[in-house]
């Protein structure tokens, strides 16, 4: 009897861990399924077209695409038809991005939750509250009837479900296995969602309620010196006497000023500041070539997988290479052999946020031009992954919804309580459209017609063709706005705030063929001072384009190898005119022989922000720290407060006997000389503690500011964290640590466009493949590929790895 | 031939076989170890044939996993010891030998008491 005890209990011991380890808990996957070798983590599934040899097959293809395949994992699709061009996109793509491409959808359509659970429940909360669904399911419609896109996101979407039909549990993308979640099929209207969510991260960056809290502290006098309205532009996109349309009348500002209610206001969650972009372009005139060549680097969140994949697309119809977004069909930047194309943010104010005067508590019914107005309320559940579905309210106004309401428990970073949101991209609309025959234009006229339509997010479209023309609109749909409209938080109650039609197509700032021989924008006010319409408050600072357009002047020609050192360039114009002003206002006399000695640092330096500067640490921190000394006293951290512009604080600084430096709580007079010298000490405390490096000829701006690629999924581990690389938000090369350059290309066009291009980032979106990194170095030292374009199937690439067939069928 | 000669060669041939092979799923060798243990229990201690039959499957398990990581020249254990580890610190490497070693030591000492008990 006590040697069957031993058995029995021995077995349920094994019997027990067989199941603990087959057993999910929470997030934490089962761990023998995890490790096993053959089937969870450690078996990488090599990219479908890695090989870049043999045949494929996937149902639903019409006739076989051949794919080229190069050493970079660039794969250059040639089809018969534009149906199994996108097809193939679809089952390449879905091949090497499909955990991305879902994820990147679902937190576009609040669905985190129902796959990490609750603790994505806010993030859910607040995508679906601001409206992005709801603003994708109105579009989807418009894009799937649509002849251009219609046919493009459905084949699309065929393409990529043949590729998830052919996954098996041992093949799913190691997300997956991590998190115990299957892919799902996917829609044709999932690119809505994407487009959507772009449309986030480029225009919703709204300045109200920082603004408004800076407003109620310094009031109406204090605002208007330390925030000007009319604020000199010194390089605006548009050259002062560019002939503009202007056929449209600005509406009549209201009577009175609104003093928004701002005490329990905390501010939204916003995309990061330092989205952005630069693009110039010469005109064959200041060019090599004697045909214009254009530049365009645009700035967004570093990450990995890389937001973008690079490839070739060849139909009947078209042959373009560029950037496409993975789960959307065609390209989004890049050239065809006539014309290359490149974009900026515009950065125009299309989202403003409206307070409400509601009747009662009950808060149903809002005032509106002396008229009670109802809110319309519905309900949704979110799902939420081990958990019953969670009911969200959804509250609608004339302007749009009300994000958060009173008694909600906000985000870690929330909401003014009662607001109501109007933002351009919640309007339906489809963008796809003109990506894709901007990906078809001959020209820079059909180009321009590839836009018509175009709404949000508004950017700068430089388009460059190999006929010698080229143009620039900053396009979009734009608010009709009176001066200043919009800057503040709104009186919902007063139409006069409320939007009141919008510029047309024609009266978008236009500028072709300049005189000066090139363009440039970098998120700059389109126009200056004196524009005949405003479009939002405040743009991205000077600097970039300062620095862009100095360089530009420099030299009467330009080559395309000019435009890749530019974009390498480091040099901030904004620590070349406050740094003077520090080093002039700083009391020597007061400083003790280290801190003397540690000013050598600034000797020779070239505001430039290397990655092995020693000044460049200490100049970021005292700028940093000077503006706390003078800021933080009137507008206190932590509070969602807007300082001044640093053009502004640079006027201050210059000024020694400024009201500013003063602080009016206590006896003491303060001075500029003491505050610069309280920053500088906190600047040299600062620096050292983040370099973890006492001596000041050791400091490097990269170990004061590593750059790190975060995974794309928030996965920690997966991503590439501590990297030394150059840059500066203020400099053309805009790399701030987590933001920067995602896309670099110089293009040239003519007979043959000769391109370069690199993104921080690989082809494959495994983090174990050995091109899940492939292009970070390159991107790191400033340098870029030549691109391999090819005119035809025929056409030489000297990259090339090999060929492989996608053909009609179920094999594999 | 003797006794520990025939076990070394028992357990070389079982981790060539099995890595060769390959594993269906996970928990495939624990049957595996219960046989192999109920065999070698006949000419050895309970304790001794459980240990040597849950050490073949094992050592499969990590030679599969190597020779896999090999392959890919590190990248995946490195990236793989870095994920894990930021989730759930040391006590993740615990799990882990626990999880390679404890259900096929089970499996096998309930192979060699089954056959001590038949006997």
């Amino acid at each position: 009897m006590k040697r069957w005890i031993k058995v029995a209990l021995s077995s349920v011991v094994a019997l027990g861990l067989v199941i603990a380890l087959g057993t999910r808990f929470g997030l934490t996957p089962p761990m023998g399924v995890f490790l096993n070798p053959f089937s969870g983590a450690w078996k990488r599934v090599p990219g479908a077209f890695e090989s870049g040899k043999g045949e494929l097959h996937a149902a639903g293809l019409e006739k076989p695409v051949r794919v080229v395949v190069d050493q970079d994992q660039i794969k250059h699709l040639f089809a018969s038809s534009d149906h199994d061009l996108y097809f193939a996109q679809g089952y390449v793509l879905a091949s090497e991005r499909l955990w991305q491409m879902e994820f990147m959808v679902r937190v576009a359509s609040g669905r985190v939750s129902e796959v990490l659970g609750e603790k994505s429940l806010e993030i859910d909360t607040y995508f679906t509250r601001i409206g992005l669904p709801g603003a994708a399911e109105r579009s989807a419609p418009l894009m799937l009837e649509d002849p251009v896109t219609g046919p493009a996101l459905k084949a699309y979407a065929e393409g990529v479900n043949a590729y998830i039909a052919q996954l098996t549990p041992a093949t799913v993308p190691f997300e997956y296995k991590l998190l115990g979640h299957k892919p799902i099929t996917w829609e044709p209207r999932s690119a809505a969602y994407l487009l959507k969510f772009m449309a986030w991260n480029l225009s919703a960056s709204s300045s109200d309620l920082p603004l408004s809290r800076s407003a109620h502290i310094l009031g109406a006098a204090g605002f208007d010196e330390l925030f000007p309205l009319d604020s000199k532009v010194p390089e605006p996109i548009i050259p002062a006497g560019t002939a503009q349309v202007t056929k449209s009348v600005a509406p009549n500002p209201p009577k009175e000023r609104f003093e928004p209610t701002v005490d329990s206001l905390e501010p939204l969650p916003t995309p990061h500041p330092s989205n952005g972009s630069n693009n110039w372009a010469v005109t064959g005139k200041k060019s090599t070539t004697g045909l214009p060549i254009l530049s365009n680097d645009i700035h967004l969140g570093l990450s990995l997988p890389a937001l973008w994949y690079e490839m070739q697309l060849v139909s009947p119809t078209q042959n373009v290479y560029g950037i496409s977004l993975p789960g959307a069909p065609g390209i989004i930047l890049g050239f065809n052999k006539s014309i290359a194309w490149g974009v900026t943010n515009g950065g125009d104010d299309i989202m403003d946020w409206f307070q409400l005067r509601f009747r009662d508590e009950k808060r149903n019914e809002y005032l509106f031009n002396g008229a009670w107005r109802p809110v319309v309320s519905h309900e949704i559940l979110i799902k939420v992954r081990g958990e019953a579905d969670k009911p969200l309210l959804i509250r609608e106004t004339q302007f749009g919804p009300i994000v958060y309401d009173k008694g909600e428990k906000p985000l870690s970073t929330s909401i003014p309580v009662g607001l109501a949101l109007k933002w351009g991209a919640l309007t339906e609309s489809n963008e796809l459209k003109n990506f894709i025959l901007m990906n078809r234009a001959r020209d820079v006229a059909e180009f321009r017609r590839a836009l018509d339509g175009y709404q949000t997010p508004a950017q700068n479209f430089l388009v460059i063709d190999n006929k010698g023309q080229s143009a620039m609109w900053q396009f979009g749909k734009f608010p009709l706005r009176w001066k200043g409209q919009g800057r503040l938080i709104s009186d919902g109650s007063d139409p006069a705030y409320d939007w009141q039609g919008y510029l047309t197509p024609e009266e978008v700032p236009t500028i072709k063929n300049p005189a000066r021989g090139f363009y440039s924008s970098a998120n700059q006010a389109p126009f200056d001072e004196t524009s005949h319409y405003y479009f939002g408050w405040p743009f991205e600072q000077p600097w970039r384009a300062t620095r862009i357009n100095e360089i530009l002047r420099s030299k009467p020609k330009f080559a395309p190898e000019d435009f890749i050192k530019m974009q390498r360039d480091t040099v901030a114009v904004s620590m070349r005119e406050l740094i003077p002003v520090l080093l002039s206002s700083l009391p020597r006399t007061d400083l003790s022989e280290s801190e003397k000695s540690t000013l050598s640092l600034f000797e020779k330096w070239d505001y430039s922000f290397e990655a092995d500067s020693r000044a460049a640490p200490l100049a970021y921190s005292w700028y940093k720290q000077t503006e706390i000394a003078l800021w933080s006293r009137l507008f206190p951290d932590n509070k969602g407060y807007r300082y001044p512009y640093l053009t502004k604080t640079i006027e201050v600084l210059k000024d020694e006997n400024s009201k500013w430096f003063d602080d009016p709580s206590t006896d003491a007079k303060e001075t500029r000389g003491l505050l610069v010298l309280t920053a500088y000490r906190k600047a040299i405390e600062d620096t050292i503690k983040r370099t973890g490096v006492k001596d000041p000829t050791s400091w490097t701006w990269a170990a004061y500011r590593p750059t790190d690629f975060g995974h794309a999924g928030k996965l920690p581990g997966l991503g590439h964290d501590d990297f030394a690389a150059s840059g500066m938000e203020h400099a053309i090369f805009a790399n701030t640590g987590s933001h920067g350059p995602v896309w670099k290309m110089v293009a040239a066009v003519g007979p043959k466009p000769k391109v370069y291009g690199v993104y921080p980032g690989g082809q494959s979106g495994d983090p174990f493949s050995p091109h899940f990194e492939d292009f970070v170095e390159l991107w790191r030292d400033g340098k870029m590929k030549q691109i391999e374009f090819m005119e035809s199937e025929t056409d030489s690439n000297s990259r090339k790895l090999g060929e492989m067939i996608l053909s009609p069928g179920t094999g594999t | 031939m003797s006794t520990r000669l025939r076990l070394s060669l028992a357990v070389a041939l079982f981790v060539l076989v099995t890595v060769a092979l390959g594993f269906v799923a996970w928990w495939t060798f624990l049957p595996v170890a219960f046989v192999g243990a109920y065999y070698l229990a006949k000419e050895n201690s309970v304790t001794r044939s459980a240990v040597l039959a849950a050490l073949a499957p094992a050592l499969a398990w990590l030679i599969t996993a190597l020779v896999r990581d090999l392959f890919e020249a590190t990248r995946i254990s490195s990236k793989l010891a870095g994920l894990l580890h930021v989730h759930y610190g040391f006590a993740v490497y615990v799990s882990l030998a626990v999880l390679i070693l404890l259900p096929s030591a089970f499996a096998a000492y309930a192979g060699a008491a089954t056959s001590k008990a038949f006997r």
